[in-house]
């Protein structure tokens, strides 16, 4: 098979993408315990992904730190779990609930790393049209639009909030601080909200009609649909075969 | 001649009933190159959104008087043709760039016309051309600089082939090379132009003609160089020229 | 507290992507007239204004912060509908552009983000203020309220989900409580933040706050001739002192430590394993009842639906049985 280089990857439509990402979750979550097996299939495709994307390390790293508390779960459960007990290092776990914990994490991990494949090879835009071509209510994926457009504005106006409230000697670390962040918080919501009263001036302005028109976007060709799709046909046909066989 | 802009004895008022435009009459001719003046809180910002049926018809409707353009009266039933002519440049261009692409965004105003495919994307590539940002028509709007962000505004609304372009605070915020770079446009453009501006010099330098607006009425209208050469009138409305700017003598 | 993927099974997920779905349809069909006349910018810049608070830390004492989750402030803010559709938004975007919050997990974490804390939220407040007779005063106490009730409540339908869908066997009491112990604290923070941040709001544009607008002369005049019972004023308060107590004595075991699930965690290790025995009564933890088939992981899905609509239901029908008594005492 034809392995697309980075760029290709990177450029293919996300509606694919995005389907992909969905069926190869679901083929992680649905590897059933003891198929340690699949799941190194899962973790050998998500790694050839993330390499083939050239998803910088840093960005992988941070976005693992996500799944940090859950597997602080997994690691604390086995302690406090049902069924037969067995000894780790001297400390009375439930053993089944040890390799369930082994499973959840890898599940996690695996997963997570595909998730952030998606996000790192798919620009906000892209999102938006992968929305749209897979039939994502209208008004939702306007909402969506509007709010990856303004996040950054908004965001902004938060940076300069709490430079302007240090400029005066605030503490936001302070209790004594809290009722000037919120009322900022408040008054950031007051400008936001007036800020989509004028946006919304401002489509009607032009003609706006009630009907938020498409993004422009193209659609994905057979290939490229392949070359998306391929990851999570394999995922899901390994863990398909893990049912079989371990049946 | 059908004048671009005629308003008669226009009035609003908030729904508490304090004054916003108190009177006003105005006829701005085709091609006209006017500065709108005037205090902040005078009502500039209120005058321009009647001038599209943005504010004044429909539900809110608490107006009297009449709003012409290009012949048609704005009401409800016309408003959709009066926006397609009536093209409004906002104060803030993020209000205006609302699309994920500046392509996406050019696009809004023509393709809620009807307009698609082919005849859409020329009007967007053209829109571009006039304002000189052809380059980025596939650039997120918050990866521009303020005076490309502007430019690409003016396309937004040039990109819908409108007759009148009402420009509110154009040159605000914009540093000098940006601003003449706005400038260069908007003279290459062969449109009735109403522009809201606190910055004389600009007004000057764009705009045969100034009217003064006051508390909701109209103070002065005339030759923008006489306006301006009137310290009196213009103090009296709290405007003032930058110091060391004295208007040309002649016009 | 982001669900990732892995966490709940395949039955499971796809059972709450699909209630999700659901739910999303109905707000968006009730939203729609807002919609049409407002446009979809107003509540993309709530969605943007959220997602930016969310960021702004609080002091909350001790050295430590926390953030707003912001489903109360939403609900309180634009109402029920465009409040579900806005918490929506946000974390369908954390989940896709940040990969924040797993891709199967999207159905639960609507569910536990957005769906449930928007209505459970907008219930409390709509009826403390009509038991309030919708003085103004009240409401950001109401919201306050609102906000502290709808954390526990969404930790309460993780427990149960993952009862159902989790892959690791817990015992259910200790898992619920300190679930739901360890969320009435970050409720007490979320409350207080919600009531400073809708007190901003409301002292500089009351008219923004959609909650606060039904208080019109009509409605509170109407409010007026229907007295409350005291009945009903009685389970409010006696269901708050509760809750303080119980938040207040699980806050002695707080630690310094900002995230809920991960203290879970913590304090789950630290529990007595004799709990094991009281756990085994709950035939729903028992994953051995339905076997391993595959009929029985999705009778298991089909329960936890049930589930969670059924806490959802219960939900809607105390707030409307207590709301009715509260206007049929004319």
């Amino acid at each position: 098979m034809e392995r697309p280089s980075a760029r290709e990857t990177g450029a293919i439509p996300a509606h694919p993408k995005l389907l992909s990402l969905i069926v190869f979750a679901l083929s992680v979550v649905g590897v059933s315990a003891g198929a340690w097996e699949a799941l190194a299939v899962h973790a050998v495709i998500v790694f050839v992904v993330l390499g083939l994307a050239r998803v910088p390390i840093g960005r992988i790293l941070r976005g693992l730190t996500f799944a940090l508390p859950f597997v602080v779960f997994a690691v604390v459960t086995p302690l406090v779990a049902l069924g037969p007990r067995t000894e780790v290092l001297g400390v009375s776990v439930s053993s089944p609930a040890v390799d369930a914990a082994l499973l959840m994490i890898a599940k996690i991990v695996i997963a997570l790393l595909a998730s952030i494949a998606f996000s790192a090879t798919s620009s906000a835009q892209e999102l938006l049209l992968a929305f749209d071509r897979l039939r994502m209510p209208s008004t939702l994926t306007a909402i969506v639009s509007f709010m990856i457009r303004y996040a950054v504005i908004v965001g902004d106006d938060v940076r300069r909030m709490r430079i302007a409230r240090q400029s005066r000697g605030g503490q936001d670390h302070r209790v004594a601080h809290f009722r000037a962040i919120a009322s900022s918080v408040g008054t950031l919501f007051i400008r936001s909200y007036e800020r989509g009263e004028r946006v919304h001036l401002a489509m009607l302005a032009r003609a706006y009609d009630g009907v938020f028109p498409a993004a422009a976007g193209r659609s994905a060709s057979a290939a490229e649909w392949a070359v998306a799709l391929s990851p999570a046909v394999l995922a899901l046909i390994v863990t398909v075969a893990s049912h079989v066989l371990g049946s | 001649m059908t004048a671009a802009i005629e308003i008669e004895n226009l009035s609003s008022a908030y729904p508490d009933g304090t004054h916003v435009l108190d009177g006003v009459s105005l006829r701005i001719e085709r091609g006209e190159r006017v500065a709108l003046l005037g205090p902040n809180g005078a009502g500039k910002t209120s005058l321009a959104l009647h001038l599209n049926g943005i504010l004044g018809i429909g539900r809110e409707g608490l107006r009297t008087g009449r709003v012409s353009v290009e012949g048609i009266e704005v009401s409800t039933r016309t408003a959709a043709e009066v926006r397609r002519r009536v093209g409004m440049v906002f104060q803030d261009p993020d209000d205006q760039l609302f699309m994920p692409r500046v392509r996406d965004d050019v696009s809004f105003g023509p393709a809620n016309l009807g307009l698609r495919d082919e005849a859409l994307d020329e009007r967007v590539r053209d829109a571009l051309a006039d304002v000189n940002m052809s380059d980025h028509i596939d650039r997120a709007p918050h990866r521009l600089s303020f005076g490309q962000k502007r430019r690409v505004a003016v396309a937004t609304v040039l990109a819908m082939k409108p007759d009148i372009i009402v420009l509110d605070e154009p040159s605000t915020g914009l540093d000098p090379s940006s601003r003449r770079e706005l400038a260069d446009v908007l003279e290459s453009l062969d449109l009735t132009i109403l522009m809201i501006t606190h910055d004389l010099p600009y007004a000057a330098e764009m705009c045969h003609r100034a009217v003064i607006l006051d508390q909701g009425r109209v103070v002065a209208d005339g030759p923008i160089l006489d306006i301006l050469r009137d310290t009196e009138l213009l103090h009296a409305h709290r405007l003032e020229l930058p110091y060391g700017f004295s208007p040309p003598s002649a016009h | 507290m982001h669900v990732p993927d892995g966490f709940l099974d395949v039955p499971t997920s796809i059972a709450t992507g699909t209630m999700a779905a659901g739910f999303l349809a109905l707000a968006s069909y009730r939203a729609r007239d807002e919609l049409s006349m407002r446009g979809p910018a107003l509540p993309g810049l709530t969605a943007a204004f959220i997602f930016a608070g969310q960021m702004v830390n609080f002091p909350v004492g001790v050295g430590t912060s926390g953030h707003l989750i912001g489903a109360a402030l939403a609900a309180a803010l634009v109402g029920p509908w465009i409040g579900t559709l806005v918490m929506s938004v946000v974390v369908i975007v954390q989940a896709l552009v940040f990969a924040d919050g797993g891709i199967t997990a999207l159905g639960t974490n609507l569910l536990l983000l957005a769906i449930i804390p928007v209505f459970v939220a907008y219930g409390v407040q709509r009826l403390v203020l009509r038991l309030a007779r919708y003085r103004r005063p009240a409401v950001v106490p109401a919201a306050a309220l609102a906000a502290f009730v709808s954390v526990p409540v969404s930790a309460f339908v993780f427990t149960g989900l993952y009862l159902l869908g989790g892959a690791i066997e817990l015992p259910v009491g200790g898992l619920l409580a300190s679930m739901v112990g360890w969320h009435l604290i970050i409720g007490i923070g979320e409350a207080v933040i919600t009531a400073a941040v809708l007190g901003a709001v409301l002292a500089a544009r009351p008219d923004l706050v959609r909650i606060a607008r039904p208080l019109t002369a009509e409605e509170s005049s109407q409010a007026a001739e229907s007295p409350t019972r005291a009945s009903n004023r009685s389970i409010v308060t006696v269901g708050l002192a509760l809750s303080l107590i119980v938040g207040g004595g699980v806050s002695l075991l707080a630690s310094a430590n900002p995230d809920g699930l991960e203290y879970v965690a913590e304090s789950l290790g630290f529990l007595d394993t004799a709990e094991e025995s009281v756990a085994v009564a709950s035939p729903l933890a028992d994953y051995a009842l339905f076997g391993e088939s595959v009929i029985g992981a999705s009778l298991a899905g089909v329960i936890g639906v049930v589930f969670t609509f059924a806490v959802t239901l219960a939900i809607a029908f105390a707030l409307r049985s207590l709301s009715t008594r509260a206007s049929s005492t004319v």
